[in-house]
């Protein structure tokens, strides 16, 4: 080891994500349980009553797994049967005093360079109030999925960066359930031990969670002190560190395969049918993008939706690239967004060529082409002016207004301006260079 | 306190119903039962029953049931004969409970039995001892003590309990009655309270073997792979087991095998040396689970409400109420599946059980049906086994396979508290309960 100063950080990580699904792992209770009165969401399953049995693992949890492990090129686990296991150990919040978690589903992925050791499916627990000594089970039996990753971030900013993206790509595949994303545990080494610090739950908490363990390491060190492995909370009012009161270092959680729950496989066949639908990877599209020329915010706007990125890839090539670009990033998913829609908007492509390319060749204003697209959206008949009506409509406005239009013909160009004025002032969202190419083109006649 | 008779006559439902409860009162010193349906609530359910047209009665209409604390009966104590669980009501039913709901069947109440069926002897409830109503003195057999004592001193028509190495066939034995385990895990265990989910099986007692096709076509849920009912006319018998029977036990089933053979069945001679591996694979299996199924019983949410200063001291003054066996079993259990021992003890187990699996799938293809006595002795007296866990394990001795492998087995009373034991392979549970529909006439014929 090198001296203080020179050693190298290594940071692992272990991520459990709350996949989205209508109940919860072992029960038929829901598994949304944000925002619910106390103690209502459950039953006698999910609190353990004496003799309850739990239902079959929850399918859907099995099928994230294998969609989520596409995106970090993983490997599936092909098994006949994968058990599921108790992991025992005393917590209030824990009905049962153990844990339900299934055996690895995925292994070996990686995602922007760095490994993951493997993702498994488990039961979360309740919610313990310590102040007053109360369990709210509405959460207790929610499905997680837990990913562990190899210890190969070297920095904070490298930890954070890394979680960023992977958020980004959660949020694309619209994996999490909403208002229950994640809860981050993280290990720190600076030398030979780590200190894992517990259940965080945002990228900030984690940032410094990070910075105060490698104080703490630092400081040992430097006092010749021996780092030995610890379990550690984060205070985020105090903007500390504390070790928590339980001997989670040298638990034993005797691993039992659950008798009450069959094993369950695993097949080609299904992982074949989820892979086939998986949407298009968000990254290398990205970074696709890119290279052909889009900035980073343009590519990044557009990939971080699966309809926009759907519907982008199939008309980018049917229209102005770069115009397009801008006008996803600047427009669509914003006018999406304000109207909650995320699912396909695929019957929105031919439409979005052709204000792509009037907006190019500067037929349109970029206003008039967002206006088009609400309406779309909204459902109301398009207001499509088309060339014709401009035209007939700068015809009607010359034909009141021909004293103006002597005026031009004998040299006075105020008089060009006058008209233009006129006439935008009646079709506002048409272009002033459009405007003027017709009016010339008559005036001249 | 039994209701007035009146000038009307009584139903037979109603009549038969509060006899029962007339004679649970009468023989309450049986402590046959923990607790008992109140009067209000039977009435309530005779009424309900008696509207109902008889076209339109259930698969079970009328029969009156006890059940085995294990059980969650909703509104009913469940305690499991056990200290730990004192003042908790069920907040729910048992799969197997709503269906004899469902079925017009009558919940008379719940009966005692060893705490969390830890028990070869019913000795081990925290409540009561249950009191052999046929052998004056004499244990009714464990765990299902109650239950067994319930169907023998004729307080109910059936009895609902539960088996993991037994504790439905010994008791029905010992109390001269009849039981039937199905193949494991083809009926619900929700609500059957855990000993060992693995072996865990409901299953039922009754005089002679009259409702148990009934419960078991009801009951089960994989009806499916059930096999069809096979006519016999070769049944194994397996050496060892004939071996270190007490005399007066050896004696009848000898007996017992000649009256089969006179009715025309071959009677072929097996060998198996591994059945010395049976007990301790069944302990080490059971042990293991059992601790695992423990751990929720931490105090803080069941019934009465133990506190200590923090986690740990609460659940240490909860779990100082439990009574030494189950203890025992769950300190066993924590140790064999510790990290650095699985391997040693329960890693081993579970490969003794596997190969003693094999060996039966292979015997049951020489013969479908295989019959032995259910224990080794005949009843023991009260106190003679309890101080030496060894000893009392050893009533398990010829039980614990069919748990151990996961097939029916029955047990037909040959009188004297000795039984009859009948096991098929998994699946076969109609073949098996045909041989104890047609043998107990014959068996018990002077």
């Amino acid at each position: 080891m090198g001296k203080l100063g020179e050693c190298s950080m290594k940071i692992g990580l272990e991520i459990h994500i709350y996949p989205r699904t209508e109940s919860k792992l072992f029960c038929a209770c829901s598994a949304d349980y944000v925002g619910k009165k106390g103690n209502e969401n459950i039953c006698e399953i999910c609190t353990g009553q004496p003799g309850a049995k739990p239902l079959k693992l929850n399918q859907t949890v099995i099928e994230q797994a294998i969609e989520l492990s596409h995106f970090l090129h993983g490997t599936i686990v092909e098994k006949k049967q994968i058990k599921i296991l108790r992991k025992h150990y005393f917590y209030p919040d824990l009905p049962n005093n153990f844990q339900r978690t299934t055996e690895p589903l995925i292994i070996q992925g990686k995602f922007r360079g760095v490994n993951i050791r493997e993702i498994h499916a488990e039961e979360d627990a309740g919610d313990y109030d310590f102040e007053h000594g109360t369990v709210n089970f509405n959460r207790s039996g929610v499905p997680l999925l837990e990913l562990v990753t190899e210890p190969e971030l070297y920095s904070g900013p490298e930890t954070i960066e890394f979680l960023k993206e992977f958020k980004y790509l959660l949020d694309y595949l619209e994996f999490c359930r909403t208002g229950a994303e994640f809860k981050i545990d993280v290990n720190v080494s600076i030398g030979a031990e780590r200190g894992e610090i517990k259940n965080l739950n945002s990228i900030h908490d984690i940032e410094i969670a990070i910075e105060l363990e490698e104080q703490r390491q630092k400081m040992l060190m430097a006092q010749g002190k021996k780092i030995v492995r610890k379990t550690l909370h984060l205070d985020r009012k105090a903007r500390c560190l504390f070790e928590s009161r339980d001997k989670e270092d040298t638990a034993d959680y005797r691993h039992l395969p659950d008798p009450d729950i069959a094993s369950f496989a695993i097949d080609s066949k299904m992982i074949e049918a989820i892979i086939q639908q998986a949407p298009i990877h968000p990254l290398n599209y990205r970074n696709q993008l890119i290279q052909k020329g889009l900035a980073f915010s343009t590519a990044q706007t557009i990939c971080s939706k699966k309809n926009l990125v759907k519907s982008f890839s199939k008309i980018s090539s049917r229209c102005d690239f770069l115009t397009a670009g801008l006008f996803f990033q600047k427009h669509v998913k914003h006018e999406l967004e304000y109207r909650n829609i995320s699912q396909s908007i695929e019957f929105l492509n031919e439409f979005l060529i052709e204000i792509i390319q009037k907006m190019k060749e500067k037929q349109i204003e970029e206003m008039q082409a967002v206006e088009w697209l609400r309406n779309k959206l909204d459902g109301k008949t398009e207001m499509k002016i088309s060339e014709n009506n401009l035209e007939t409509a700068i015809k009607q406005i010359l034909e009141k207004n021909e004293q103006a239009v002597l005026d031009y013909r004998n040299g006075k160009q105020n008089s060009l301006n006058f008209l233009i004025g006129k006439i935008k002032q009646e079709n506002k969202n048409q272009k002033v260079e459009i405007i003027q190419e017709i009016l010339l083109a008559k005036i001249k006649n | 306190m039994m209701p007035k008779k009146t000038g009307k006559a009584l139903t037979e439902l109603r009549e038969r119903t509060l006899n029962y409860l007339e004679q649970i009162a009468r023989k309450s010193e049986l402590q046959a039962f923990n607790s008992v349906e109140s009067l209000g609530k039977l009435l309530e359910r005779i009424n309900e029953l008696e509207k109902k047209p008889k076209e339109k009665h259930g698969k079970l209409f009328g029969l009156c049931f006890s059940i085995k604390d294990v059980f969650a009966v909703q509104g009913l104590p469940f305690q499991c004969s056990s200290k730990s669980l004192d003042g908790y009501i069920a907040p729910y039913s048992a799969k197997v409970v709503e269906q004899i709901l469902k079925e017009d069947g009558i919940i008379l109440g719940k009966t005692n039995c060893d705490e969390f069926a830890c028990g070869s002897s019913g000795e081990n409830s925290a409540f009561q001892t249950s009191q052999n109503p046929k052998f004056k003195g004499k244990t009714c057999g464990g765990s299902s003590s109650g239950t067994a004592c319930s169907v023998s001193a004729e307080l109910c028509d059936i009895g609902l309990g539960s088996d993991t190495g037994g504790s439905i066939r010994l008791p029905a034995t010992f109390c001269n009655i009849q039981s039937f385990k199905p193949t494991h895990d083809i009926i619900s265990r929700h609500g059957l309270s855990d000993l060992a989910m693995s072996l865990d099986t409901v299953a039922w007692m009754e005089k002679t073997v009259q409702y148990s096709e009934t419960l078991l076509n009801l009951f089960c849920e994989q009806k499916e792979k059930l096999k069809e009912k096979k006519e016999i006319t070769q049944i194994g018998i397996i050496r060892e087991q004939m071996e270190n029977l007490d005399t007066k036990v050896e004696q009848k089933i000898k007996k017992t095998i000649q009256t089969l053979e006179r009715k025309g069945l071959e009677v072929i001679e097996h060998s198996m040396p591994l059945q010395k591996i049976a007990v301790p694979a069944y302990y080490a299996c059971m042990y293991a689970e059992f601790s695992s199924s423990m751990q929720k019983f931490d105090g803080f949410k069941y019934g009465k409400q133990f506190s200590g200063s923090d986690i740990i001291e609460a659940v240490k003054v909860n779990r100082s109420v439990l009574g030494k066996e189950v203890k025992r079993r769950i300190l066993l259990g924590t140790y064999l599946t510790q990290k650095e021992e699985s391997q040693k003890f329960y890693k081993k187990a579970l490969t003794a059980r596997a190969r003693l699996q094999k060996e039966y799938t292979q015997l049951f293809q020489k013969t479908p049906i295989l019959i032995s006595s259910v224990a080794p002795v005949p009843p023991f007296g009260l106190g003679e086994k309890i101080a030496d866990p060894i000893q009392m394990y050893s009533a398990d001795l010829l039980t614990v396979q069919a748990n151990l492998i996961g097939s029916p087995a029955g047990s037909i009373s040959l009188g004297e508290g000795i039984g009859l034991q009948v096991m098929g392979n998994q699946f076969e549970d109609k073949t098996v309960l045909g041989c104890l529909q047609k043998w107990e006439n014959w068996v018990n014929a002077p």
